[in-house]
């Protein structure tokens, strides 16, 4: 933990609230959060206890970034093909998919 | 690929199996596939080493298993967000635990946990560099923090918070480690917090009082 972290986890221990919602409920409203997000339009109140979820947890903030980047590129019709996601990975050279065949083959 | 909306998604994908439903299953397949490969590209730096075969493979498996939970979900959508945002939520949690999975893969509880006394190091600064008397505030902050960690919490409690906070592990792998559900650690951990906030505030503590003594 650097400072940075600890200073964030302090913050976040006197940002606690009596009625928090929970990963279930942030789970539940999470798509509804992203398309008015996208659309602009304002959540009002009901916006608040999502972000403060989203503050104290990390791997719903790591859901909701993903969601909302695909949700915000099929919203602009820009939502890659497979091929074109794929082709930012390495192919596997052909001599290590002969190798995998054969070993597949031999068992 | 036909455009649908809410309603024609919900109808197809709920009515008898046949051709119109097989298309659509098809095209939420692959919405599915494109959206989990988006959100592997966001986290291809966690992937080095993984070739294009595999994590074609890998993202293929994440969208079949997404498409069963959809399918078993389909009741819970209540048509207030569009149906792709909703089932794209159900890909992305599937890929973002195995990503997590694949991070914490060789770290225990126990390991890390041996650990903890390091993990403090880095929040006090550069001894050479902070002023002694600010040293020995952080020295006498950090302490008493932990001081109420090991004396107030419970330990399950205390093992949830070094986990996720301190250490910071992901909401799952700790969960998994302490046989518990991600969201029954949320509870857990903002029981702690509340316990937490409330020891230091009984010693007149303010988050402002604590930050001063680690601001540069």
């Amino acid at each position: 933990m650097d400072r940075q972290h600890f200073i964030r986890w302090l913050e976040h221990i006197y940002a606690t609230g009596e009625g928090e919602i929970d990963c279930e409920q942030l789970q539940a409203v999470l798509a509804v959060y992203v398309d008015e997000e996208i659309a602009g339009r304002d959540l009002g109140s009901r916006a608040a206890p999502i972000r403060a979820h989203l503050a104290q947890c990390p791997d719903c903030a790591e859901e909701y970034e993903g969601l909302r980047a695909v949700a915000e590129l099929e919203a602009r019709g820009r939502l890659p093909q497979v091929e074109e996601s794929l082709a930012q990975f390495e192919e596997t050279p052909a001599s290590e998919v002969e190798e995998t065949i054969r070993v597949v083959e031999s068992n | 690929m036909a455009d649908r909306s809410n309603d024609d998604w919900l109808q197809t994908l709920s009515e008898r199996p046949g051709e119109a439903q097989a298309e659509a299953l098809q095209d939420l397949r692959d919405f599915l596939l494109r959206a989990v490969l988006v959100y592997i590209s966001l986290h291809r730096g966690e992937l080095t080493g993984w070739s294009r075969q595999a994590i074609h493979h890998l993202a293929e498996d994440l969208a079949q298993e997404a498409l069963l939970d959809i399918r078993a979900h389909l009741d819970t959508f209540r048509g207030e967000s569009k149906f792709t945002t909703w089932a794209y939520r159900f890909v992305i949690n599937r890929a973002a635990s195995e990503l997590r999975r694949q991070r914490y893969q060789n770290q225990s509880l126990d390991r890390l946990r041996d650990e903890e006394p390091a993990v403090f190091q880095a929040v006090l600064g550069d001894k050479d560099k902070v002023d002694p008397e600010q040293l020995a505030e952080r020295r006498y902050y950090l302490a008493l923090l932990r001081e109420i960690v090991e004396t107030e919490l419970s330990e399950r409690q205390r093992a949830a918070f070094i986990g996720v906070h301190w250490q910071g592990r992901s909401m799952d792998d700790v969960a998994a480690g302490l046989g518990l559900t991600r969201n029954a650690l949320y509870k857990l951990l903002h029981d702690a917090r509340k316990r937490l906030r409330a020891r230091l505030q009984a010693r007149h503590l303010s988050e402002g009082d604590i930050l001063a003594a680690f601001q540069d």
